[in-house]
Order: structure tokens, then C-alpha cells, then sequence
């Protein structure tokens, strides 16, 4: 992978564009998700917004959700750094790095444990090619229209990145998926833990028709079961009859978890069942197919596939 | 009670019986509940009957035909902790340790020869030492024959409503449970026991049964009662696994959705401020299924009174509202006795 460095003398100008939602989606982030010989980072340009540590205003449109990316809170900007220091709570998901317009944060090439985060370096050891400010922005520009998913690289990330949430207990886990929904592009309200009156773990909040989550852990269960759908139907009915969220009574209820049931379990054939009695939809999400999605919008732009979700039965 | 025994010449001053009393050939012989003359119960030795129903439930008991497969067998014993046995001689004989007093053997009793002892709850069978035996013996007329008079003595009268305060000791006891058995299973099995003695097919879920629609399906007429027993606490999660059960029942098995009757037993009403009342009236509102919620409690006052309005109490729920916890006035008018233990929530 080549390395580019930003003038220095540019970097306020770029800090400025990067601020801006606009700019952060012409700025894609698939450097390391990406197998491309074309593909390029920069150091920290220590953006205003800081998006690798935190989700912008119109990003949140929540109503209580915790705003930083980080499920578990390890990436931060002290006063004296020039670029965020990510600590050893760090489980490498990743999701800073896809947050990243410029690719300057990345996941180590470690397979052998779960791998940690680190920024590069503000000062290189030559392999930087320093690069005007515009003429990295165009670059990055003509690029980002150009690029395909690599789908073999693709795979062998996903597979990394689900690998890292498999030992997460629901405290770290419940903020990956709310993080990723967020980075997909749904706007998520992530009810207070402990709060009785909310018992849905999540919902896909939405001015027409938001969406339940039931979130399951693999410390939970190891595959979504019979009773993640239980729990699903019931977040539905409730989210239809209390009507503190708009919803529409014909949209699905999601259950995310870590992996999808056997071919051969009961899960199948009982969300068709409910589906005939009572017209209701459940969706079934992995984490690794949530992580494709996060990645498909943060690289394509695209609107998030709202629609595939609102009507989604059985796995995704 | 007046406990006697019966000669031919006591028998002859009773009623013929009308109607039959079941599908069962021994037992429609005799009744299912203990005998009344005019003011006075009348009970019998026991009769040894070939079938023993106060021990074990018939096959055709406990099938639930046409619904659900039945080949792999359902524990057929009446006694939940399996307390009762016959002894050498054929007679039952009951571990006054294990038993939980719930009763269920002695509604089975056709004659009435197994009654509870009032202060501990426990079944007792007749015999030579029963306090306040009349004897008068019956052994005259032979065995086959005293069977065969009765049968044409006696007509079913119900046991008057059963006292409030010594189901809620048998109540009291049976949350206890008894040594080593599990307070879940116990439950599971008074419950369907207590349908069964009903009269109602009823069945319990087996292990790994994946099609299984509840832990306990009961087939009344064309009704069905999906069951879900949850004496520890979590109504909420049997209020999941009965709406998907439910789901189940319409889907896979073609039930109409208003015959299915959703019903969690629990051992107390949850406390008010459990979200159960509002989750059970927003799946109302949304897909109109109803789940009834009864507490232990009243399904041993029914199994004691053989009142077929234990099924009406279930189905009637609709008419309580949901939303209160307070059963009181409804059992009041369903029961005709206002103070009934177990019924309030807890606060």
C-alpha cells in the first residue's frame, strides 16, 4: 500500500472540508477493507469533527444514544497528541478505521489475536509521498467513483472483523451494533440498559417507520434461536401499540446476533409460521453480514437499503 | 363428611344415575367425585379398581387425537411426585412425605376412598382406622356386585365449593415442593394432571420436542388451551413462548386463531408494576391474541370442585380486564366466593 502524506501547510483547508458529512463521503474509506493497488492513506488530519472517535449530530438523531463510535470507549484524543491514541481496550472492530476520510487509522495485519488499532505515524520513515492537498482530494474523488468492492479481500475481512465480536459480552457488544447500524446509515436509539419500560435493545429510529432490534450476543447465544424470535415479536407489538416511535404495523422486527441458525433449526420455519399467523416479519441479521452492510455504505455513498430491512423476513 | 359403608339396603334409598360418566368402561361405572346423599357424602372403601385411576391416567386420557402425535408416551401417573402405589394387597398406599396434597387422586377416586386430611394436606386412604366410619359392610354382596350396585345407586352429585382456607394450606405446601423433585417439573405435571382429571386431553411437551406449540396443550372440544407453566417468576418470557406457540398452533397446524386459547399458569399474579398487564394488552390490540394468566390457585379449587366452569373461568378472561391484576371480583362472580388465596398481587 503507498502512503501518501498532506502538506502540512494544507491541513486546515482539508480539516475544513472533512468536517462536512459531504466531504467524508467523497473521501471513502475502504483503504484497508480494499485490495486495490490504487489505494491510499494519509496520516491523522485531525479532522474537526473527529469522526473516528465520535458520530456527528446528524449523524445521531437519536434520542439517548451513547454518541462515539468506539463500542468500548478506547480511542481519544489527549491534549498534547496529534493524533487519537487508541488504548489496550481495544478489540479491533474496526469501526474507527471505517470511519476514517483518510485512511489513517488501520487494523494490524495480526491475525493471530484480535487486532489492535493504531494511527500512522505523523512523521514517516519515507515511505510518505507528499501530495498537495487538491491534488489528494481530486484523487480521491475520481477514485471513489471508480471503486469496486473487491469481494475476495472483502470476505477475508468480514470474516476477521465477525471473528471480533464473537467473544464481546453484551456490554461491548450491544454499542458495536448500535455503531454499525449508525455507520450503515440508520440512525439508532440505543434505550438505557436496566430501563424496564424499554425492553427492546435497539431501534432503527425513522420519522415514518422505525424498527425493534433484538440484539443477542454470541455470550448469550451462540446463534440466533427461538428465543431471540420470541423476544423479536414481542419488541414488534409493543413498538406498534405504545406509538411513542412512528412505526408500520406491516415492517419487520430485526434480531442481530452473532451468527444465523443451522439450516436444519427451528428458527426458519418459525418465523414463517408467525409470519402466517399474524403477518409479522422477523428479519434475522449476523454481525458479519451488519458489517457488510456498515462497509457497502461507508464505500459506496449509497443511501442505506432502508427498504430491505423494512421488509426483510428470515436472514438477511 | 359422614363416611359409611355401604350394605344393599343403605343403597336402595338413593337415586338411579342418569347419563354416563365418561368413555373409560371401569370407571364410568362409578362417578368421578365422591358420593352424596341428600346432606350427606358418602364414601366408600376402596374398591380396588382393576384401572386404578386414583395411580394412573388411561391412554385415552392423555392423548390428544387427531392433534398431535402420540407415540412417544407421556408420564401416565396421576400423582405428581408419584406418592401414591398399591400395595401388595392392591390396594393404594400413600407416602405421606412425597405427597403435596394437591388432590388429583382423590377426584379420581370414584367412590370417594382417598379424602385429604384437613391440617396437613395430605391424602389419606380409608380404612379400618378412618375416623367416623359407619360400619356397615359391604363385603355381603361380593366384590364384582358392590361394584355393580353402585353403578346403578348413585348419581354424581359435585363436591360443594372446596374451603378457601385449606386449599390455601395445600397451596402453601405445594409451593414448598418436596424433597428433590423440581419445583418446575411438579408444576408441569399438577397442571396437566389437574386438566386431565378434567376430563380434558391434555398433553405435556416432551424434551426436544421443536414442534411442540406450548409446554402443555389441552384439547377442550374444539378449543385448544396452549399452556405455558411459570411458577418462578418470568411471566414475561411465557407470555413470549405462548404467543409464539400460538403462532405455531395457526401455522403449522392449521388452528383457527379464535379457538386457540393462550394461558400461562404461574404460582401468583405478577406484582402491578411488571410490564406483563401492558404487554398482554398491547398483543391484544395488535394481533388479537388474548393470553389468560391464572394463578395455581384456582386451577386446584377447580380440579377440587370437578366444575366444568374452571374451562369457562379461562375462556371468560376476555371479560377481565387485562390491565388489572385484581382477580377478585371476577372470581367472585364466576365462583360465588369473594375471598380467594393466591389471587392478589403482590405488592
Amino acid at each position: 500500500m503507498k502512503r501518501i502524506r498532506i502538506d502540512s501547510t494544507q491541513k486546515q483547508l482539508l480539516a475544513l472540508k472533512a468536517d462536512s458529512p459531504g466531504a467524508r463521503s467523497v473521501l471513502t474509506f475502504e483503504a484497508r477493507f480494499s485490495h486495490s493497488e490504487e489505494d491510499h492513506t494519509s496520516r491523522c488530519l485531525r479532522c474537526l469533527d473527529e469522526p473516528c472517535i465520535r458520530f456527528a449530530i446528524e449523524e445521531q438523531d437519536v434520542l439517548r444514544r451513547a454518541t462515539q463510535v468506539c463500542p468500548v470507549d478506547a480511542i481519544r484524543f489527549s491534549a498534547s497528541s496529534t493524533a487519537p491514541e487508541i488504548s489496550n481496550a481495544c478489540i479491533g472492530c474496526g469501526l474507527c478505521a471505517m470511519r476514517c476520510p483518510v485512511g489513517a487509522v488501520s487494523l494490524l495485519d495480526d491475525e493471530a489475536s484480535v487486532a489492535p488499532l493504531v494511527s500512522s505515524p505523523i512523521d514517516s520513515d519515507g515511505r510518505y509521498e507528499p501530495v498537495e492537498v487538491h491534488e489528494f482530494l481530486e484523487r480521491r474523488r475520481s477514485q471513489s467513483s471508480m471503486v469496486r468492492w473487491d469481494l475476495s479481500g472483502m470476505e477475508r475481512s468480514l470474516d476477521r472483523l465477525s471473528a471480533v465480536a464473537r467473544p464481546l459480552k453484551q456490554g461491548d457488544f450491544y454499542p458495536l451494533v448500535a455503531s454499525l447500524f449508525s455507520i450503515a446509515g440508520f440512525p439508532v436509539w440505543q434505550p438505557v440498559q436496566g430501563d424496564t419500560n424499554n425492553r427492546i435493545d435497539l431501534i432503527l429510529v425513522d420519522a415514518l417507520d422505525s424498527l425493534p432490534v433484538e440484539v443477542k450476543s454470541q455470550t448469550e447465544v451462540a446463534v440466533i434461536n427461538v428465543k431471540s424470535i420470541q423476544q423479536a415479536l414481542e419488541n414488534k407489538i409493543i413498538l406498534d401499540q405504545r406509538e411513542f416511535l412512528p412505526s408500520i404495523n406491516s415492517s419487520s422486527s430485526l434480531v442481530v446476533g452473532y451468527a444465523y441458525p443451522p439450516a436444519r433449526s427451528d428458527v426458519t420455519e418459525l418465523v414463517d409460521d408467525i409470519y402466517m399467523a399474524f403477518g409479522i416479519n422477523i428479519g434475522l441479521i449476523s454481525v458479519r453480514a451488519l458489517y457488510e452492510l456498515a462497509i457497502q455504505h461507508v464505500v459506496s455513498g449509497d443511501p442505506p437499503p432502508r427498504s430491505l430491512l423494512n421488509s426483510l423476513r428470515g436472514p438477511l | 363428611m359422614k363416611r359409611i359403608r355401604l350394605d344393599s339396603s343403605a343403597a336402595q334409598t338413593v337415586r338411579l344415575p342418569t347419563g354416563s360418566f365418561g368413555s373409560d368402561s371401569t370407571r364410568s361405572l362409578f362417578t368421578r367425585t365422591q358420593l352424596r346423599v341428600d346432606e350427606q357424602f358418602l364414601a366408600s372403601e376402596c374398591l380396588r379398581c382393576p384401572d386404578a385411576p386414583c395411580i394412573s391416567f388411561t391412554t385415552e386420557e392423555v392423548s390428544l387425537a387427531g392433534i398431535v402425535e402420540t407415540s412417544v408416551a407421556p408420564e401416565r401417573g396421576v400423582c405428581p411426585t408419584n406418592a401414591i402405589t398399591l400395595d401388595p394387597l392392591g390396594r393404594p398406599e400413600v407416602y405421606a412425605e412425597s405427597c403435596v396434597g394437591c388432590g388429583l387422586c382423590a377426584i379420581r377416586c370414584p367412590v370417594g376412598a382417598i379424602h385429604l386430611d384437613p391440617t396437613t394436606a395430605c391424602a389419606v386412604v380409608s380404612g379400618d382406622e378412618t375416623p367416623g366410619f359407619q360400619s356397615v359392610p359391604y363385603e355381603a354382596n361380593g366384590f364384582g356386585e358392590t361394584r355393580e350396585l353402585l353403578s346403578r345407586t348413585f348419581v354424581t352429585e359435585k363436591v360443594p365449593f372446596p374451603d378457601a382456607e385449606r386449599v390455601a394450606v395445600q397451596v402453601e405446601k405445594f409451593r414448598r415442593g418436596v424433597d428433590g423433585v423440581s419445583e418446575q417439573r411438579l408444576y408441569r405435571l399438577l397442571v396437566r394432571n389437574a386438566f386431565l382429571s378434567l376430563n380434558l386431553s391434555s398433553r405435556l411437551k416432551y424434551v426436544g420436542d421443536n414442534n411442540a406449540f406450548a409446554e402443555l396443550v389441552v384439547s377442550a372440544d374444539d378449543d385448544l388451551l396452549l399452556i405455558e407453566v411459570e411458577p418462578s417468576g418470568d411471566v414475561l418470557d411465557a407470555f413470549r413462548r405462548v404467543i409464539v406457540g400460538t403462532a405455531i398452533a395457526s401455522s403449522r397446524y392449521q388452528v383457527t386463531l379464535s379457538k386457540i386459547f393462550p394461558c400461562i399458569v404461574v404460582d401468583r399474579l405478577p406484582n402491578a408494576r411488571v410490564d406483563y398487564y401492558e404487554a398482554a394488552i398491547n398483543c391484544f390490540d395488535r394481533i388479537a391474541v388474548l393470553v389468560r394468566i391464572v394463578p395455581v390457585g384456582i386451577l386446584l379449587l377447580a380440579i377440587r370442585s370437578q366444575d366444568d366452569r374452571m374451562l369457562r373461568f379461562i375462556r371468560d378472561f376476555v371479560s377481565v380486564d387485562p390491565g388489572s391484576p385484581n382477580l377478585g371480583p371476577q372470581v367472585a362472580r364466576l365462583w360465588g366466593t369473594a375471598k380467594v388465596p393466591g389471587l392478589s398481587p403482590e405488592k
